[in-house]
């Protein structure tokens, strides 16, 4: 019982090499027909690649942020910018602390609200000084944006009550400002007032300006209230020639809702409140979960633009392949015709051009899975797009390639079993 | 009398060529024993290669019955046909009919393959026909590197791969010359004399003689059968 399937598996093995026999004795030609399932693989690895790594990017972002978070950024309006270059003048804009207790009172869902004030400041110690982004904000802050205490602890809601004058700074700033001391109990002097540094962060967030994390890694905070006492709403700063001078009471809210369900509904009530009192368009919503829909959109187009040449290239590759081995089967009636006559069945003639059909579009496939490791690569240094390459991508585009082998070489084998013995030894 | 090895009755094929009928063979009794050798003789045109299609299983009669061993073979479907091929008959072409792009060896184990004779049991079969064939020294030759003789020497010991009852050739020194051909046919009738049943179609009044019993065919009828 178990020789049988060995001698069917030496059979195949042997139709197997003979395919590769075939291969080689036309080689351009084949290298020619395996053109179109080699693009045809590649492009179909290259948009799982594109997929993946969209999908991903996107995940990132929701992790760093939280997919129930809605993030609000007080901006200056546009014609305020305008207006403030004619004169020198006072502008006032973004969102306040009366936004701050409505949407508290007043938005459903609400789990969380963290105010939040920041300045880029100048901060001293030990005669050092150090450019930071200094931020004013609540206990709550910690509890949204988690980050690993390295030494002391957080802001905590006794600050915030008692405007103490506590800062809790990030791993940057404790080592460029601090270094060689304890840091915490260290005292850091920003604007004339001086600060006990209570506690260390692990920042997480990248360079100042990218905006896929709330935190940046030259972060000092302190309670909000202190900073509004100490600071104040009024910012002032002389430039070559003319100066600003801005007040702006809340520079961000970061809002998590209990579930991610009610996210876009919140969104849309901010926007409306925003809207209705607010003159000028001075606030910024920033929705992850809207970021991770924008990015499923754009691996959507992606995967049409890929699978259509995908496709395509996979349509047309299998034709060609068809085609040449209708013309291989052509070219060797004779072959087929000794071989029935010698006493092969028809589908033993089957199993050989399938065989070789599928060695060739196999080949193809092999050659596409190298150039489909390369377009990905490429994609990412042209279009800065994230890719990433899985190992189920590969193996479905081999599989792919083997299968449209055997779905585009079945007719011609089947013309090659249909033959008949007399007519095709008679062949010249 | 023991059951016949090959009995032909009332046997006919026909073929369409356009609005032209052509009886190829217009019924034909014949009765073969086993172990005996036959030439088939005829004007081209006449059913020598449809009759020795027919006996080869290559070719299905229209009508009349052909029983081999006593069974007949009406009732087989392509693949019983590729069966008995693959069992019963060896095949010698005048052409040689190689398969171009397998070496000696490979030609010769190809029926052993189509039989499903273990890789190894079947190399060492083909060795020892290769032997017998006289060429041993050959084996990883492709066709293109043998001589004509050499060619249908290949052909003979792949006829003989799975030891078949039947060997029926078609003009088998037909693109040799004399002296290359005499070899082949010593060989042939070597096989005859070892209890092979031999069936050739020749135009060769000598070769015709060398067998036991000639036939002759004319308009896809038997004209003569001439026994020793």
């Amino acid at each position: 019982m178990t020789r049988v399937p060995a001698v069917v598996l030496q059979a195949l093995m042997r139709d197997v090499r003979l395919g590769f026999d075939c291969l080689l004795l036309h080689g351009l030609r084949s290298l020619l027909t395996m053109l179109g399932m080699v693009f045809g693989v590649a492009s179909v690895i290259a948009m799982l690649a594109v997929g993946e790594g969209a999908g991903q990017e996107a995940l990132e972002q929701i992790r760093q942020l939280g997919s129930d978070v809605i993030v609000a950024t007080s901006v200056k309006a546009v014609n305020e910018e305008k207006r403030r270059q004619s004169v020198s003048m006072l502008s006032v804009y973004g969102i306040t602390y009366a936004d701050a207790q409505r949407l508290q009172q007043t938005l459903p869902d609400l789990k969380r609200l963290v105010p939040l004030k920041a300045r880029r400041e100048q901060a001293q110690a030990h005669g050092q000084v150090q450019d930071v982004r200094l931020v004013g904000t609540t206990a709550d802050w910690f509890a949204l944006v988690e980050r690993p205490l390295l030494a002391g602890r957080r802001l905590a809601d006794l600050d915030e009550q008692r405007a103490s004058l506590v800062a809790v700074v990030s791993e940057q700033v404790a080592r460029q400002l601090l270094p060689g001391t304890a840091v915490i109990g260290e005292r850091i002097r920003i604007g004339g007032v001086y600060y006990e540094v209570v506690g260390v962060l692990r920042s997480q967030g990248q360079a100042a300006g990218a905006a896929k994390a709330p935190d940046q890694p030259d972060d000092i905070y302190i309670p909000l209230s202190t900073f509004r006492q100490r600071l104040g709403d009024l910012y002032m700063r002389r430039m070559a020639g003319s100066s600003i001078r801005e007040r702006v009471e809340l520079s961000q809210l970061l809002l998590q809702m209990h579930s991610e369900s009610t996210v876009e509904a919140a969104a849309a009530a901010l926007e409306g409140m925003f809207r209705r009192f607010h003159k000028q368009q001075d606030v910024q919503l920033h929705v992850p979960l809207a970021l991770l829909r924008q990015a499923e959109k754009t691996q959507r187009t992606f995967n049409l633009v890929l699978g259509s040449i995908a496709a395509i290239s996979l349509l047309v590759g299998g034709i060609g392949i068809m085609n040449i081995m209708l013309a291989s089967v052509t070219e060797r009636t004779r072959e087929i015709g000794i071989r029935r006559a010698i006493g092969a069945r028809r589908q033993e003639i089957v199993r050989q051009f399938l065989a070789e059909t599928v060695v060739l579009s196999s080949c193809g496939g092999l050659i596409g899975l190298l150039v489909g490791l390369a377009l990905p690569w490429a994609i990412s240094r042209l279009t800065g797009l994230t890719t990433v390459v899985t190992w189920f991508s590969l193996l479905l585009a081999l599989l792919i390639s083997m299968a449209l082998g055997v779905v585009f070489g079945l007719y011609p084998a089947l013309r090659a079993a249909r033959l008949d013995p007399i007519e095709a030894l008679r062949y010249e | 009398m023991s059951t016949p090895l090959i009995q032909l009755r009332q046997a006919r094929r026909v073929y369409h060529r356009g609005a032209h009928v052509v009886d190829a063979l217009a019924g034909v009794d014949l009765t073969i024993q086993a172990g005996e050798s036959w030439s088939i003789m005829g004007a081209s045109g006449s059913g020598k290669s449809t009759l020795l299609n027919v006996l080869g299983c290559l070719d299905r009669l229209d009508s009349g019955d052909y029983c081999l061993d006593g069974q007949s073979l009406a009732a087989l479907d392509d693949d019983g046909l590729s069966a008995v091929r693959l069992q019963r008959f060896g095949f010698i072409f005048q052409s040689f009919h190689l398969v171009p792009q397998l070496n000696v060896l490979e030609n010769i184990e190809l029926p052993l393959f189509y039989a499903r004779v273990e890789p190894e049991q079947a190399r060492r079969r083909a060795q020892d026909l290769a032997r017998l064939v006289g060429l041993a020294e050959r084996c990883s030759h492709r066709p293109s590197q043998l001589s004509g003789g050499q060619q249908q020497r290949v052909a003979i010991a792949r006829a003989l791969a799975n030891d078949p009852p039947i060997v029926l050739a078609d003009e088998p020194t037909g693109n040799l010359d004399s002296h290359t051909g005499d070899q082949i046919m010593d060989l042939l009738f070597d096989l005859a004399a070892q209890g092979k049943t031999l069936l050739m179609v020749t135009h060769n009044e000598a070769l015709a003689a060398r067998c036991r019993c000639r036939l002759t065919l004319h308009d896809g009828q038997i004209a003569g059968v001439a026994r020793d």
